[in-house]
């Protein structure tokens, strides 16, 4: 079995353009998501009933289908609705749609993550409720939101290969088309796969950075007592 | 004896069928500080919470510095929650485990409030928050986090966090409770300085011999209720009732 490298440089330009909408994609998706589950963990926090099944049924929606069925179902509905638009957009809305309902589970564990007291105490010197939540909750909520937000960020862009199946021009579809002009699929996906990683990968190291930095923040330099690192259970298994 | 800082009117709080505060009479004066005692799950605590308006009492007013607070004056229909969160922070609330935030230094954590309620300039609110904790020792240690100090610093600071609003009246849950022993007569003696300013104090405590040597007055709670209050000395050395005698007898059991 040969691996002909002349597949993968010949056409590199169409993988790199892959690439680029892949990465485009997500970054609309996970940040415009983000923006949209703020309100609706808030909803699934509220103390009104119907706020709650709200957001609960939107959460559930979205989150109970596999995302191919929810991208066919949204994009054969439009054109019946007399609504056309590009497939690139109505993939990354229903990307959007999809991360919001896992966002919004991961914005409201990490608000219940923070310590209830730190509310009362922002009340107690008189701030509202808002305001402790902005000024006191949210920034103890980041160092909780980055590894499950990493991950949503990793599933997003490896979840955007669907999007070739409704003719997005992204990285998997750009190998679907290399494959087609030159009969070599393992090579081409074998690079598909590469980059996926590479890009996931990136990212990965890009958010553990991220992380430090926000633990660094909320504890201070970190000074490992004497007794910490012999008494506890897992001491040897760590750096 | 001086107006009342802070007073409750038959204040009740019931959570589903359980009564936790049944028809509370409190009045404490300026410079006063009053224990609250009494076995766990006796109300104490909720009384703290509701006299702050941090739990919304079912019954009762609360009336700080002689004007109702929480509820319209006949106890008939809440503040607006505006108007409540402007008057919150004359009463100051230390919690029982403190509650500081962790994510600033302890400079921040006391000036934070001048900042964002009171719309002070930072420059000025962290001096401020600076003559504070230097008046509570703590200048050395105001640029540390809460998780570098020491149980009794962070009190402190959660003291002087309160302190910052200038409340009229502190209220106090446990304070003795996370503090080495040596330390718990550092605390009296905080807070007969902060009486010396005409703060008036309630402490939930069930530390007997703090109360006994901390407070002037002491009101001992029993399922919501009331049942003895006093002079604390006095009532201490010669309990009227018999719930409270048996209440003494088994915890000073030394």
């Amino acid at each position: 079995m040969g691996f002909d490298v002349s597949i993968i440089t010949d056409n590199w330009p169409l993988f790199v353009q892959g690439v680029v909408t892949t990465l485009l994609i997500t970054a609309i998706a996970l940040p415009l998501g983000f923006l949209i589950a703020i309100p609706v963990a808030f909803m699934k926090l509220s103390r009104f009933a119907i706020l709650r099944a709200v957001a609960a049924f939107y959460i559930e929606l979205f989150r109970n289908a596999p995302f191919l069925i929810v991208l066919y179902v949204i994009f054969y509905a439009l054109p019946t609705l007399q609504v056309r638009l590009p497939p690139l957009v109505v993939g990354t809305g229903v990307l959007c749609l999809y991360a919001t309902s896992y966002l919004a589970e991961i914005i409201r564990g990490a608000y219940l993550a923070v310590p209830r007291g730190q509310l009362e105490a922002a009340r107690a010197v008189g701030m509202s409720h808002f305001q402790g939540i902005r000024e006191i909750v949210a920034p103890q909520m980041v160092g909780f939101l980055i590894p499950p937000s990493t991950n949503m960020g990793i599933i997003l862009i490896k979840e955007t290969s669907v999007l070739a199946l409704i003719s997005v021009g992204e990285l998997t579809y750009q190998g679907m088309v290399v494959q087609a002009a030159t009969f070599a699929p393992f090579e081409v996906f074998v690079a598909v796969g590469g980059l996926y990683w590479l890009v996931c990968s990136v990212l990965s190291f890009a958010a553990a950075t991220a992380e430090r930095r926000s633990a660094h923040a909320i504890d201070g330099p970190r000074r490992q007592s004497v007794a910490d690192s012999f008494l506890s259970l897992d001491a040897r298994w760590r750096k | 004896m001086t107006d009342p800082v802070i007073s409750a009117r038959s204040l009740g709080k019931r959570f589903g069928a359980f009564m936790a505060l049944d028809a509370i009479d409190l009045d404490v004066a300026s410079g006063e500080i009053v224990a609250l005692i009494g076995p766990s799950g006796c109300g104490k605590s909720t009384l703290l919470r509701c006299l702050a308006q941090l739990e919304v009492p079912d019954l009762g007013i609360v009336l700080l510095e002689g004007k109702p607070f929480g509820t319209t004056a006949d106890g008939t229909r809440r503040q607006s929650p505006r108007t409540i969160d402007a008057i919150r922070p004359r009463i100051g609330f230390v919690f029982q485990s403190l509650n500081l935030w962790p994510h600033m230094s302890a400079l921040d954590n006391v000036a934070k409030a001048l900042i964002s309620v009171r719309r002070m300039p930072a420059a000025a609110a962290l001096q401020r928050a600076q003559s504070l904790v230097e008046q509570f020792g703590m200048a050395q240690k105001a640029s540390r986090r809460p998780a570098d100090l020491s149980g009794g610093e962070r009190q402190r600071i959660a003291i002087c966090r309160a302190l910052a609003m200038e409340p009229a009246a502190l209220l106090f849950d446990e304070p003795t409770s996370a503090l080495d022993p040596e330390l718990v007569l550092g605390v009296r003696d905080v807070l007969r300085q902060l009486a010396g300013t005409g703060i008036g104090m309630v402490i939930a405590t069930h530390d007997l011999g703090f109360a006994k040597a901390a407070s002037d007055r002491l009101i001992f709670l029993e399922k919501g209720r009331v049942v003895e209050t006093g002079a604390t000395q006095t009532t201490l050395a010669a309990p009227n009732t018999e719930r409270l005698q048996s209440f003494i007898q088994s915890v000073t059991h030394i």
